[in-house]
């Protein structure tokens, strides 16, 4: 076969565009631009004969060899590229033919199954005390075993549970509405009142909405899933109570906890997040940050200045969790966010239970418009729960008038926290919980022993023991709160105890003292 | 008595599982047909293969092999690394659907060449789409990305 005419003169035209300029010439250098120039030509000569080769009429065009009719050999190529697609056997990752058991092996199975038990066997329970049973109203002071004594269990921080003028209002209500209100929100059981508690709460926070909750322990649960969904980021205080830790499961969120109030396990947690996020370029989504005004578990404050802070500056959305601290602290009474001097609106979200400081029972979250008004169909307590009974709406309403007006009760509850945990903190042997400046402002005290023994349940007993001397000798009511197993963490056993308006100076004196005394009696016992 | 123990054949993936509902195929040839009438009625029958054909190419190349994840929010981002492709199925492959889809491109390709004088249109180009779109379907590619294009 000869070689095509075109193909030397091809050739010849590659090697003098490709060669190095020195092998071809003489050893007398030229000056480079005539010689690059002479390369790039040579260069668009070979590729303008490549051009006229495959361009139609051209040698290697197509239509030549399609004159021969060669298009029916590529489609008859492509037919059996198809056919071959088509009969591909099926592969799947995980798959199991189709298993066909014998009788034998059935019966064979049936005979070796054990039954598990239904639920595991449990080594040993949790040791919990008798518990005290109380046979009168909650008041400042409590009947407990035919005694009487002050009561330092109660959250009812202003003692507006047993005001005279509350129980007017409810009896009024009572007699107007009956005691229930019959039915879910959104199905004929709202009731005039809940609108005018949810305006008066609004007033009261000086926020837009509020929304209502008939159970106080359903509000996070609640309030959380309906901004968070399965894509979101909640950062959370590891000590948070139960109610907000099944909204963050509720809420199918990524759920990460930071050390408690450790600004910087934050900061940390944060950046991090961030970073992540960056390196694998995910889709934005919506990040909260959910921390409590004052802890339920531990008594502490919050920093919510630095918190929000940090909010801010990493673009999260803070919510808190004032249960505590309405009615207890701000310059109105507002809770934590304004003793903190949040600018309004600095946490997006706030929620709290309406059962401490204002006497009732329920919950509330507040803020914005859109906020608020998510939640008439986002929220599952709001939506699949009654609405609350109208005479607590009416008497949460009352209690808020009352808040409004009683700064002298803030205060003296203030007052009442930072003397009781001086007092607490001289004693030695006993530890309180909370070290900082801002925490001589909670009125919950947790107690624990200093030197503790290993055994949790072995400090349990001994702080169970120091609690019934006081009941017995102070003839003061404090216990030690139990913790359920679902729960993310065991704080371990501590007394808790609740300090309110209508505690005197003496009687925090005598109960510190008392403390001091069971602990040095009891200690030698121990 | 013998027991026949088959593994589920549900497809959950909300995103990719309306291909298996009747008519979803019907309904695709239908879709190109009609873009193909569309553009036939102003310009040359046979020419309008190729454009359908390359458009073809182009909208599903982006659809199927390019754009990740699922707009359904309940699967958590289980899917957010892979292709349309790649989450068809269950990640099973040869199944009925995979086959349709790698078929329609190859007949498409066909019809394009075929419709119009070979003189007329870019060949290369309609081989270039169709190389490129078989590749993207064979199993050896699932979940490769060459030279670390569109990874995240």
């Amino acid at each position: 076969m000869a070689l095509p005419a075109w193909l030397p003169h091809l050739v010849a035209a590659a090697t003098l565009a490709l060669l190095p300029p020195f092998a071809a010439a003489d050893a007398v250098p030229s000056p480079p631009s005539p010689d690059i120039s002479l390369r790039l030509a040579a260069l668009g000569e070979w590729l303008w004969e490549l051009w006229e080769l495959i361009a139609p009429g051209g040698k290697l065009h197509p239509a030549g060899f399609l004159e021969h009719k060669g298009h029916l050999v590529v489609e008859a190529l492509l037919v059996l590229l198809i056919a071959y697609l088509v009969w591909q056997p099926r592969s799947s990752p995980s798959k199991k033919a189709d298993e066909r058991l014998t009788e034998k092996e059935i019966d064979q199975l049936c005979e070796e199954w054990q039954p598990e038990p239904l639920c595991p066997e449990i080594e040993s329970f949790p040791e919990v005390e008798k518990p005290l049973l109380a046979t009168s109203v909650l008041g400042h002071h409590i009947e407990v075993d035919g005694e009487k004594l002050l009561n330092m269990v109660s959250t009812d921080f202003l003692g507006l549970s047993t005001s005279e003028h509350i129980k007017d209002v409810c009896r009024a209500t009572i007699n107007k509405y009956g005691v229930g209100s019959c039915g879910p929100r959104g199905f004929y059981g709202t009731v005039d009142v809940h609108l005018q508690l949810e305006e008066s709460i609004s007033e009261f926070m000086g926020t837009q909405e509020t929304i209502i909750y008939s159970y106080d322990m359903a509000t996070a649960a609640s309030v959380l899933p309906a901004f968070a969904n399965a894509k979101d980021v909640i950062v959370c205080d590891e000590a948070v109570h139960y109610p907000i830790q099944n909204g963050c499961t509720l809420s199918r969120a990524k759920v990460l906890k930071f050390k408690h109030n450790d600004m910087g396990d934050l900061e940390r947690l944060l950046v991090k997040v961030a970073a992540e996020d960056k390196k694998l370029r995910k889709p934005l989504n919506r990040r909260f940050i959910v921390v409590e005004a004052i802890y339920h578990n531990t008594g502490e404050l919050a920093p919510l200045d630095a918190i929000h802070a940090l909010a801010a500056k990493h673009k999260y959305r803070l919510a808190v969790d004032e249960s505590l601290a309405i009615g207890v602290l701000g310059p109105k009474g507002r809770g934590a966010c304004e003793h903190f001097g949040l600018p309004p609106g600095g946490a997006e979200i706030v929620f709290a239970s309406m059962g401490n400081a204002l006497a009732s029972a329920g919950g509330f979250c507040t803020g914005a418009r859109e906020v608020a008004d998510h939640q008439r169909l986002a929220g599952q307590g709001y939506c699949f729960s009654a609405s609350q009974p109208p005479y607590l709406a009416t008497s949460a309403r009352a209690a808020l008038e009352a808040v409004a007006g009683d700064g002298e009760g803030r205060r003296q509850v203030a007052k009442g926290a930072a003397q009781l945990r001086r007092e607490l903190g001289r004693v030695a042997g006993l530890e309180v919980v909370g070290s900082h400046e801002r925490d001589l402002l909670s009125p919950v005290v947790f107690l624990r022993l200093k030197d503790a023994p290993e055994s949790s349940v072995e400090a349990r007993r001994r702080l169970s023991e120091l609690a019934d001397w006081v009941r017995r000798r102070q003839r003061v009511l404090i216990t030690i709160p139990i913790s359920s197993p679902i729960e993310w963490r065991d704080w371990g056993p501590a007394i808790r105890i609740v300090v309110t308006a209508r505690h005197g100076e003496g009687e925090l004196r005598g109960l510190a003292k008392g403390l001091e005394e069971g602990l040095k009696e009891l200690s030698k016992k121990w | 008595m013998a027991v026949s123990r088959t593994v589920s054949e549900a497809r959950v993936n909300k995103n990719t599982n309306w291909l298996n509902a009747e008519g979803a195929w019907l309904w695709y040839l239908g879709l190109i047909a009609l873009t193909w009438l569309a553009l036939s009625s102003f310009m040359d029958a046979g020419l309008a293969w190729t454009y359908v054909h390359l458009f073809h190419g182009a909208v599903t190349f982006y659809l199927m092999h390019w754009t990740k994840g699922s707009p359904i929010a309940e699967d958590q981002g289980v899917w957010d690394s892979h292709t349309f492709w790649e989450q068809l199925d269950d990640e099973e492959q040869g199944t009925r659907n995979r086959k349709f889809f790698a078929v329609v491109p190859l007949v498409l390709f066909l019809l394009a060449t075929h419709g119009s004088d070979f003189r007329q249109q870019p060949l290369l180009l309609n081989l270039v789409v169709v190389v490129v779109l078989l590749v993207a379907k064979t199993p050896a590619m699932h979940g490769v990305r060459l030279f670390g294009i569109n990874k995240y």
